[in-house]
């Protein structure tokens, strides 16, 4: 005869559990929107990203595209041409339905804007970038390219290009330090 | 008379639409899935999203897990292993929808692996990535115990991100000069990356049609949450445009996984919408 009112006692504590889980993700995610709270820490606890944030492509759109390229130092200090990494494909009918490729570009993107973004923080002591996690994720990604023989060293480059139809001329954001292959 | 036929279509009980939403984050979740398993050969060591790299995130002592446990589950092969698991669950989802109600344990399985997923990256997701697990976690913790409570606060739950996703956004754009000037649309339209080379030839020198499309999209995205207190044919004007403005968006920029995100949770709107 207990069991039933134990079954409804664990199901209320859920239900109550869920209801104020639910409750308070959604209250942080208003807060996310609009940067209430922005000086205070939570946002660090929330190591899942699970407080979303809905701004898409605003208030500063992105106008440009990112490029990764590299090159290499050769024995007898060679330099060789900076060469571009194919990341992405270019849009095709089918990406509307059917696009793996789109995660290549993101994480180029989120990787480039955490560097530019940490570059700032750590402007006096910029050694540190080099241990850092987006530094290290476009190292890897040009390591990992095959080298041709007598490499010694390879960095990186990102540039900025602004579209198809500009006059602006594309920039250098950020060069790497040439690393030992 | 349309109004009457477009009443009646759009009544739905919490049943339905818990049933409703599951199978359309199904889809959408299979769909990215596949995406991924498709690109394996990126989570071994050599590849953009090696966890030799992406580990360097987790101060792995904090979460108190061993490395080794950690790369079990996180390395290649076992995030491949994860990525199957949620493929699964979502077709097991999608293969049940002629029975009544939701599979529980596949729904269970969609939330646990997402939230796998979300501890595995840090770079590279997307605002569909997001949307997906504002609607699979709710779901997976109803699925747990369910009962209509908690399917009534999982579907208000899943409604209220998605007003709010629109209405935020729609603010930050009206906030925007360059939104407010027409420009962004170009602006976005002429990146390689999330653009149509011929788009951007056509509003190149548009100055209405960019106008047109900026506002069209800031006034739409910011009035969205009406869609829960208007008349139903208004209703579905929003749900219309909302539509078709994600399809847009999935063959003029590439943004494929936000159409069934953001379309999974219209159930939960058509369901809080009866509630008010």
């Amino acid at each position: 005869m207990q069991l039933p009112l134990v079954h409804v006692t664990l199901q209320a504590v859920w239900s109550t559990i869920v209801v104020l889980v639910l409750a308070i993700w959604f209250v942080f995610s208003v807060a996310n929107q609009f940067r209430v709270g922005a000086h205070w820490s939570w946002r660090r606890w929330d190591r899942l990203q699970l407080v979303p944030s809905w701004t898409f492509f605003a208030p500063n759109p992105g106008r440009s595209d990112l490029e990764l390229y590299y090159r290499d130092v050769f024995e007898g200090e060679r330099i060789g041409d900076w060469i571009k990494v194919p990341l992405a494909e270019p849009l095709a009918w089918i990406s509307g339905i059917w696009y793996p490729k789109k995660r290549s570009k993101k994480i180029l993107l989120d990787a480039v804007q955490s560097l530019l973004t940490l570059a700032d923080k750590l402007e006096e002591d910029p050694n540190l970038i080099k241990i850092t996690l987006p530094y290290l994720l476009l190292l890897h990604i040009v390591n990992e390219i095959p080298k041709p023989p007598g490499v010694l060293l390879r960095q990186f480059q990102v540039r900025e290009s602004y579209g198809w139809f500009t006059e602006r001329e594309p920039r250098i954001l950020l060069q790497s330090e040439a690393h030992a292959v | 008379m349309l109004s009457s036929t477009l009443a009646a279509f759009g009544s739905i009980g919490p049943a339905s639409a818990v049933k409703l939403t599951s199978m359309l984050l199904a889809f959408g979740l299979l769909i990215s899935t596949i995406e991924h398993l498709s690109c394996w050969y990126e989570f071994q060591t050599g590849g953009i999203y090696s966890w030799k790299i992406l580990s360097t995130n987790w101060n792995e002592k904090r979460f108190m897990l061993g490395t080794r446990a950690m790369a079990v589950v996180f390395d290649f092969p076992g995030i491949l292993v994860v990525y199957g698991i949620q493929a699964a669950a979502a077709a097991a989802i999608l293969l049940q929808a002629s029975s009544p109600g939701v599979p529980r344990l596949p729904l269970i399985l969609l939330g646990a692996t997402q939230l796998l997923v979300k501890f595995r990256y840090g770079f590279g997701e997307d605002g569909s990535d997001q949307m997906k697990t504002v609607i699979a976690l709710p779901l997976a913790l109803y699925a747990v115990a369910p009962s209509s409570l908690l399917g009534d606060a999982a579907l208000l739950f899943i409604a209220l991100q998605s007003c709010l996703a629109y209405t935020a956004a729609g603010i930050a754009k009206a906030s925007s000069r360059i939104w407010r000037s027409g420009e962004a649309v170009f602006a976005i339209l002429n990146t390689r990356s999330y653009g149509n080379a011929a788009l951007a030839r056509c509003l190149r020198d548009a100055r209405c049609l960019k106008l047109g499309l900026a506002w069209s999209v800031i006034v739409l995205e910011t009035l969205f949450p009406l869609c829960v207190i208007v008349h139903p044919p208004l209703f579905w004007v929003f749900l219309l445009w909302g539509l078709g403005f994600h399809i847009f968006c999935a063959f003029f920029m590439g943004l494929n996984n936000f159409v069934w995100a953001f379309v999974a949770t219209y159930p939960a709107l058509l369901f809080v919408r009866q509630l008010i």
